[in-house]
């Protein structure tokens, strides 16, 4: 009785702490949680801010949430969901929010990360959504970007006209980044808005981009209806399954959040990214009737590539590569532009039930030019061809403490198959594991997919996982998986079939809510050419690499936050002398409650052998821009954010950071050469919400 | 403690060495990647001497395992495990190889728990070799382990096998491996339990190992192990019927070489102090 007594105050007194942080605040976390475990410069997590910003605002009532709603937050494991909904289906609804901790797969930790997004109480959401309701209630929101590298890049040289239309060194544009989004939006029902953005390189309302900005994108998004649950014209993202058949959107792979190996596939959602090659344009329709759910979807946009017309006929083109940069800079990048069109069509059958989902899904795709591409030993099985149809069966099962997950998808190129099963066991509420098989043919392809792969692709792999997370007393919580993978086939820069494995262990102590460190070491090992090649056949090589990371993070006053971290990175190989890469950032934040301005600060110094001993950091910038550098060579780097908050419906960002290397005299090459040892970059954004 | 510091200065001495000699037996270890040698149970013969101090009962086991499918590998162990009045002594065996090339190893051990959080064990082992046309040889070794209950939830356990570094035969300083064994268990909850272990042979690169077993349903349990140099992934079953009988099975992956399978059984017979 005394315990449960001490057990309620302590909760109360985690619940009034979670809420004295600012609520962006809550939201940057979880994006550097997420972005911490990706080594890429291309992040885009959009998708998962918006839907955090939005319950935020509007709080998921966990007593009318569908199992869909409570997926979409991205912070439960479908364990955990299902034992939600079968506490509900048996106990009736929840009273209040201390009840979660009745739930035998929730523990303390899990609450307290979805407590500010979600709610409890009786009121029903409202299931329909009226024309009149949602003009009044809807939110208008306008974004205004500008970037710039003030550097000057070799590529935007003055050079007289003459020479830039013979070369393609020269950029034709400006070096700024002007990026601007409107968009209304009515809860996560109704969602209109117009994307558009020049990147730097390319005109404003001049040559080859007469139209004012290089890319556009607009969409109107509908998602609600009994029967008509999603309607989406314009540009929209679509997934299916486990994402081996289609999917448009990121998805995330391996990261150290060992229970987040399953997808959880949201079938039509507006497309609001930049990125110029990943989405849908057409039209896109989900309907569904009582457990069951049919999305048919259309697309027809034009996309980059070289066509090179064959010259013996010369009507005959085909098209040798698919340019997925979106940047139209120079004479080549410009001759590339929507030189081909790209239609896909393709359907998705659903069933779901409470604890069960199945489904089914055919996609057809095809250019409207032959993709050929010389043959090399490498891309023998890719594909070629003008068209190719694929189809997919996927499933998910939950019983208790354990979920299985599948899909087994197949194309039509080459007739390859693509398997990938899963098994999520929660031991406990603070054990789980994961276990995820697949399988991937040497020549399976699609045209978007994103499945779970040490490769960059759904193909020409075979592994294994096992990721294990353990939370041991209060403080301390484990997080460590083992993948072990095969690439049956040769792979560019890999002249042989190789074998790797890639191995995380990340512990980390939290013992109250101002301080938390953590230790990380990862090993991989992966195989590629060797750089000593002597003859006609080149040997590969195992590359051993391993990063050791600890980082510290720690909430000095309530307005102030510090952040260290110093990692350190060994690549072994026999073909070259043994690498070695440091970097070593400080952080501080300051968010003053009173004060409408909020800045982050960070100073680094790095220090790698090469490019190879890269290190990647994740650091603050404007809501939605994703920053995750690569730190190499020698040198220091710093950046400033401010964020000022005006009149209530204004935000303004501005940010300048700068790399300033040592013992270099010129940075990058070709069109992106800086010359001398400094690197900075500004960014300047302006948010008005009505 | 002197025992230990005698084993860890004849350790330091650095020279050639030739890898075989023990094998891990016991398919309960097997599935979880050999991390065993802070766990108790009737395979401790073959990991950790000081894990049989706590048995009660007169206890027997049989264990087989298949290297990589291949019948020139195959292992097999007994072990028969008696408490005495003072400690327990045990009997253990393993044999690999096949007709041309035979590898076993025979011994006795004795264990005692020496306080409420330590317990040590020691064994001697008799090595032969056999291999066809060519004869045999044999040679003794010492084992020596231990394992201190940090509380109630940590289990620290180490064990040092061939002690005194003992050769095969004189010439060519042929000598059988020396292993180095440092671990902990660490109970979850009553039906999870963790390992994580470091074993160094004196000639090899450190491997590390890590592994879990679940109880799923009474009497059912689950195993996953992991160990690296050589990258190996384990997994298994384990069945127990009535507290007395114990199946074990699972199978080992080794990313090129493929599959080694294993299995073995356990019994307790029913003893007096059992029956209360």
């Amino acid at each position: 009785m005394w315990s449960k007594f001490v057990h309620t105050v302590l909760f109360i007194g985690c619940f009034s702490i979670a809420w004295s942080q600012s609520k962006s605040e809550i939201v940057q976390q979880r994006i550097e949680f997420i972005s911490e475990q990706l080594e890429s410069e291309e992040v885009d997590l959009t998708d998962v801010v918006q839907i955090l910003n939005y319950h935020l605002d509007k709080p998921l009532n966990l007593n009318s949430a569908t199992s869909n709603q409570l997926k979409e937050l991205g912070l439960l494991t479908d364990i955990q969901i299902n034992d939600l909904l079968l506490h509900i289906k048996q106990f009736g609804k929840l009273i209040s929010i201390y009840e979660l901790q009745s739930l035998k797969y929730w523990d303390l930790q899990t609450i307290q990360l979805v407590l500010p997004f979600i709610r409890v109480d009786d009121k029903l959401d409202q299931l329909h959504v009226s024309l009149k309701e949602a003009l009044k209630y809807g939110k208008f929101e306008a974004f205004l970007r500008y970037q710039t590298i003030p550097e000057p890049k070799s590529g935007y040289a003055d050079v007289p006209d003459s020479i830039k239309q013979q070369s393609n060194k020269y950029y034709y544009g400006n070096p700024d980044r002007y990026y601007t989004r409107l968009r209304y939006s009515y809860r996560t029902n109704i969602s209109i808005g117009v994307t558009a953005e020049k990147d730097p390189g390319e005109q404003f309302f001049r040559g080859a981009q007469k139209n004012g900005f290089d890319f556009y994108s607009a969409h109107a998004y509908y998602k609600g209806g009994k029967y008509i649950r999603g309607i989406a014209l314009g540009d929209f993202q679509v997934q299916i399954g486990q994402g081996l058949n289609f999917w448009s959107g990121y998805a995330f792979n391996k990261t150290a959040d060992v229970s987040n190996i399953k997808k959880n596939a949201q079938p039509l959602r507006p497309y609001t990214s930049v990125d110029e090659s990943r989405f849908m344009r057409g039209v896109g329709l989900d309907l569904g009737y009582k457990k069951w759910g049919l999305t048919v979807f259309g697309s027809h946009k034009k996309v980059d590539g070289s066509v090179v017309s064959d010259s013996l006929l010369d009507e005959f083109e085909f098209v040798s590569s698919i340019n997925l940069s979106g940047l139209h800079r120079t004479n080549s990048e410009i001759a590339k532009r929507n030189t081909l069109s790209e239609t896909i069509f393709g359907s998705n059958l659903r069933y779901q039930s409470r604890g069960f989902s199945a489904g089914i899904a055919g996609v057809s795709q095809g250019y409207n030019v032959e993709f050929s591409r010389p043959t090399l030993p490498y891309n023998q099985f890719d594909f070629r061809g003008k068209q190719m149809n694929s189809i997919s069966a996927d499933y998910a099962y939950v019983w208790r403490n354990i979920n299985l997950f599948g899909e087994i998808s197949r194309s039509s190129h080459l007739n390859q198959l693509a398997i990938l099963q899963g098994f999520i066991l929660a031991l406990d509420s603070r054990a789980s594991l994961s276990i995820l098989y697949r399988n991937y043919g040497r020549g399976y392809h699609t045209f978007y997919n994103n499945a779970f792969s040490e490769g960059s692709r759904t193909q020409n792999e075979s592994g294994i996982y096992f990721g294990y997370r353990m939370k041991m007393g209060n403080a301390w919580t484990l997080n460590t998986y083992y993948d072990v993978f095969q690439y049956k086939w040769l792979k560019y820069q890999i002249d042989a079939p190789s074998t790797g494995h890639e191995f995380l262990a990340q512990l980390s102590y939290k013992p109250n809510k101002q301080l938390e460190v953590y230790g990380r070491f990862r090993q991989q090992l992966r195989q590629r050419n060797s750089r000593d090649s002597d003859g006609t056949i080149t040997p590969i090589e195992d590359v051993f690499q391993r990063n050791y990371r600890i980082n510290l993070s720690y909430q000095v006053t309530e307005n102030v936050q510090l952040k260290s971290r110093i990692e350190y990175v060994t690549i072994n190989r026999n073909s070259n002398t043994p690498e070695q890469g440091m970097l070593f950032t400080q952080d501080v934040v300051i968010k003053p409650k009173s004060s409408p301005i909020d800045v982050a600060l960070r100073y680094a110094l790095f220090d790698t052998d090469s490019y190879d001993s890269r290190l990647y950091s994740f650091e603050s910038n404007a809501l939605y821009v994703f920053s995750v550098p690569a730190y190499f060579y020698q040198g220091s780097r710093a950046y400033i954010l401010v964020r000022y908050t005006f009149l209530r419906k204004f935000d303004l960002w501005v940010r300048y950071g700068n790399f300033i290397y040592s013992n270099r005299t010129s940075l990058s090459s070709g069109p992106e050469e800086i010359a001398g040892n400094r690197k900075s970059d500004v960014t300047v954004q302006l948010r008005m919400t009505f | 403690m002197n025992q230990l510091r005698l084993t860890l200065v004849l350790l330091l001495i650095a020279s050639t060495g030739w890898s075989q000699g023990v094998i891990p037996m016991g398919a309960r270890s097997n599935a979880l990647a050999n991390a065993s040698v802070a766990l108790e149970d009737v395979w401790s013969y073959h990991h950790n001497p000081a894990g049989l101090s706590d048995l009660k009962s007169i206890e027997v086991g049989v264990s087989y395992e298949n290297r990589y499918l291949l019948p020139a590998f195959q292992n097999q162990g007994v072990v028969l495990v008696a408490p005495l009045k003072k400690g327990v002594i045990s009997v253990g065996a393993q044999l690999h190889g096949y007709r041309l090339y035979r590898s076993n190893r025979i011994g006795l051990g004795y264990s005692m728990r020496l306080s409420e959080k330590f317990s040590a064990g020691v064994q001697v082992n008799y090595h032969s070799l056999r291999i066809e046309n060519y004869g045999t040889a044999g040679t003794a070794t010492g084992e020596f382990g231990f394992q201190a209950k940090i509380n109630s939830k940590v289990t620290l356990g180490a064990s040092v096998s061939n002690i005194g570094r003992n050769q095969l035969i004189e010439i060519q300083n042929d000598r059988y491996s020396t292993y180095l064994r440092l671990g902990l268990s660490y109970k979850l909850s009553e039906r999870v339990l963790t390992l994580l272990e470091a074993e160094k042979e004196i000639e090899s690169r450190l491997r590390v190992k890590g592994a879990v077993e679940y109880q799923l349903i009474e009497q059912f349990y689950f195993r996953l192990g992991a160990a690296s140099n050589p990258v190996e992934v384990t997994s298994g079953f384990g069945i127990q019927f009535k507290t007395q009988w114990k199946l074990d099975f699972g199978m080992g992956w080794h990313q090129q070489l493929g599959i080694s399978p294993n299995i073995g059984m356990s019994y307790a017979f029913k003893s007096k102090k059992n029956v209360e």
